[in-house]
């Protein structure tokens, strides 16, 4: 795969407060940009985009809410996301050369199967099943406003193959997803006593793992919090669903075959009740059995022994 | 042969404070080993404790142990009592061999126990040495790896490129066999005494006759 060359154009902009947005907006200076499809190079025509898109400081604060709004668009993270090949205005229709852009186009946007209908990304992404899970979360269900898939996935930066990464940069990953909405961390952990441990829990486990319905792969139909996992040995036993869930990617059929089910999890993790090695709950129920079993032994030849003294006697 | 001893004297062998922390450690062990087994083999159809309560219960007879076994550490020190840990090595083997022996056929015989508890040493060398390894380096170390356990951030970030946390969960569920065996034997051992009950009598009272030979008569009482 040819990764595009999206070249960062900030340089060209002096990168300090006087351009701010406040500054472009009320300038209002409308920027000939040619929406020219002839242009083959995609990256080039991003560029243009990118020009100002691509400034970190893209962002203001909305009068009426006061919440920050965000243009800013990462070039690099785009590039190497599953759109990077893409033009912006693939998914931006509309007319977007004059500034501000024109209010009709701004909120246009196209949702995942607007345009993988049908097609292979479709069957690998399984989005039928994945919109019919999220369809059923207490997200939709309970109609918070302007929420859609895009509240979860940054459609600039989603990578498929992200998923098989590491556990552990998984979790955060997926939590922050979560944390942008339900507030920090802190506030988390404060919502959790009713666990133990819970700044370890969070760390280590994703929101998802205790607010999805078991068994795994179905993380986007989000249940009510009444709903949440609270048993503990859900996770803390052999059969735990994190093997289902979170480890699930990292499990090799071999070694769940052998009996070491936890070959791959052992060497990250230790999780009470469920890191557990056949070998050594073997030894463990032969070494107790075995001592009960010796000293029965030897009772009971204790036993007869002194029986059979007491009869020499009589 | 055993010697014949002079006089036969009934000593305080087992002060207030060994028996208070003795019978104290007996419940704890018992907690330990309960809500342990439950923790390691959780299975959520068949819990012998649920999952939360079993964390609860070891924790804390984890920390009772803890305060046990520091207090009987600085008080074994203090009151002489360690004496009765630290083998006699001359002859040492000798004396093994004769108390393995009468555990293997002696036992069955009905002969008299071989080695006599004195003032100076009131175990049996198999006693001695398994106690010595017990309070000495086994709860120590299980003691250790389970506040690494409950801690997490107190164990060894990584050994050999695992987590840290494995190793010493590994180690304190091994010292947790040999720790349940132990017990095992322990409760069993309490039976071979001159009769059934009198190991238990002694454990509650503190008086054990012990034999006064020549040579480490004293009047150190
Ligand atoms: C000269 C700088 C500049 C260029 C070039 C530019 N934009 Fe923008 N864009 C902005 C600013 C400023 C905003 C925020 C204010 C607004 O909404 O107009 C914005 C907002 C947007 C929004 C969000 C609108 C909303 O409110 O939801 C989209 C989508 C967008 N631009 C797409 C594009 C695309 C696609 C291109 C390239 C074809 C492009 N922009 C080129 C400055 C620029
Ligand atoms: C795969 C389709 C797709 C591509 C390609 C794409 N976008 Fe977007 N973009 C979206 C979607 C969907 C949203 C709405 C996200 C949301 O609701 O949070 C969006 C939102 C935006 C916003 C507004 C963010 C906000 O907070 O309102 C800007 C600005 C933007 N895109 C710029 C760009 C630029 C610049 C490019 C090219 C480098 C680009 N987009 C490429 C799908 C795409
Ligand atoms: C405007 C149309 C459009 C929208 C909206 C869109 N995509 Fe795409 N997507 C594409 C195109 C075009 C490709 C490139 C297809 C190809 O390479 O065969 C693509 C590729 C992908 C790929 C990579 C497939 C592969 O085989 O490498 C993934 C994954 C993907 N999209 C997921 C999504 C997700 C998730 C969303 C919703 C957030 C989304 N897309 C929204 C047009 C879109
Ligand atoms: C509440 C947040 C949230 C919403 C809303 C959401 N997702 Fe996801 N989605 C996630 C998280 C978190 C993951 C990562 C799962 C993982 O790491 O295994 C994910 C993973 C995915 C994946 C790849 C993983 C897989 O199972 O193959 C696809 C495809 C996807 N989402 C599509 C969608 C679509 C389509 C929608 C809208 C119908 C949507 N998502 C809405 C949180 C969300
Ligand atoms: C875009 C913001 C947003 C994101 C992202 C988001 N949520 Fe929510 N979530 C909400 C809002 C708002 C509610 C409140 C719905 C209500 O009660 O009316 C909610 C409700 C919930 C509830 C139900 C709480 C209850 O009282 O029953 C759970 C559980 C939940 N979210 C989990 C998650 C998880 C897990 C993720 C990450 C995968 C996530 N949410 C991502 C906004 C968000
Ligand atoms: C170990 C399981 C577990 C994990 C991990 C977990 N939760 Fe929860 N969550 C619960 C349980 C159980 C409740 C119900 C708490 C109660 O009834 O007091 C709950 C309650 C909630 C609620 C509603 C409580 C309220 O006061 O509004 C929200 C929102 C929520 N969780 C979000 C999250 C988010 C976000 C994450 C990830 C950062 C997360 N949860 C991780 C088990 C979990
Ligand atoms: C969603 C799965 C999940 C659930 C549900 C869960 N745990 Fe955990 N728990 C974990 C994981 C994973 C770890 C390991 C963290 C680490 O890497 O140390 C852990 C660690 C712990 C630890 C720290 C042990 C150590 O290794 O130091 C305790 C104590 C604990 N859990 C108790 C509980 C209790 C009690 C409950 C029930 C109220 C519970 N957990 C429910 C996944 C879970």
């Amino acid at each position: 795969m040819t990764k595009p060359c999206v070249t960062q154009t900030t340089n060209s902009w002096p990168h300090n407060a006087l351009l701010s947005l406040v500054l472009m907006v009320g300038a209002l200076v409308p920027l000939a940009l040619q929406a020219d499809d002839s242009v083959a190079n995609v990256a080039e025509k991003n560029a243009r985009c990118l020009r100002c898109h691509g400034m970190e400081t893209l962002r203001y604060q909305e009068l009426a809410t006061g919440n920050m709004r965000d243009f800013h668009v990462d070039a690099h993270k785009f590039s190497q996301s599953n759109h990077g090949q893409q033009g912006c205005v693939t998914c931006h229709k509309g007319d977007f050369a004059a500034l501000p852009h024109r209010p009709e186009n701004t909120n246009q946007y196209h949702s995942c199967a607007d345009c993988h209908t049908g097609d292979k990304v479709l069957q690998r992404m399984r989005l039928v099943g994945i919109t019919a899970q999220y369809k059923k979360s207490v997200h939709v269900q309970r109609g918070v406003s302007g929420f859609d898939c895009f509240s979860c996935h940054n459609p600039h930066e989603s990578r498929l193959e992200e998923i098989k990464k590491p556990a552990g940069n998984i979790v955060d990953r997926d939590n922050d997803v979560c944390l942008k909405c339900h507030g920090t961390r802190e506030s988390a952990e404060e919502k959790h006593r009713i666990i133990p441990k819970a700044p370890l829990h969070l760390k280590e486990v994703r929101c998802l793992e205790c607010h999805t319905p078991r068994p795994g792969s179905v993380i986007h139909a989000i249940e009510p919090a009444t709903r949440a996992e609270r048993t503990c040995e859900a996770c803390h036993s052999r059969d735990s669903i994190l093997l289902t869930k979170l480890y699930k990617y990292r499990l090799h059929e071999s070694e769940r075959r052998t009996g070491f089910i936890n070959g791959v999890v052992l060497s990250d993790y230790y999780v009470i009740g469920m890191t557990r090695h056949p070998l050594l709950d073997a030894l463990g129920i032969l070494g107790m059995g075995g001592a009960f079993v010796g000293v029965m032994v030897h009772g009971i030849g204790r036993w007869l022994a002194a029986r059979r003294r007491q009869n020499h006697e009589t | 042969m055993k010697p014949e001893p002079l006089t036969h004297q009934k000593v305080m062998l087992y002060p207030l404070w060994v028996r208070i922390w003795h019978w104290c450690n007996a419940v704890i062990f018992i907690l330990l080993l309960a809500s342990g087994i439950s923790l390691h083999f959780a299975d959520p159809a068949a819990p012998l404790i649920p999952f939360a309560v079993a964390r609860v219960i070891h924790n804390l007879s984890g920390l009772c142990l803890t305060l046990g076994f520091v207090l009987y550490v600085v008080n074994n020190g203090r009151s002489g009592n360690f004496r009765h840990y630290w083998p006699v090595f001359q002859g040492l083997i000798g004396r093994i061999m004769k108390q393995t022996d009468y555990y293997a056929r002696g036992i069955f015989l009905g002969l008299p126990h071989p080695i006599a508890p004195t003032w100076e040493q009131k175990f049996n060398p198999l006693q001695q040495l398994t106690y010595l390894a017990i309070m000495y380096l086994l709860v120590p170390l299980v003691i250790v790896t389970g506040f690494m356990l409950w801690v997490p951030e107190w164990a060894p970030g990584q050994v050999l490129g695992m987590d840290g946390l494995w190793p010493a969960a590994v180690l304190h569920y091994l010292l947790a066999v040999a720790l349940g065996i132990f017990f095992i034997t322990h409760l069993y051992l309490i039976t071979v005494g001159e009769t059934m009950t009198s190991q238990i009598k002694k454990m509650v009272t503190g008086w054990e006759e012990i034999s006064i030979h020549k040579e480490n008569d004293h009047e150190r009482r």
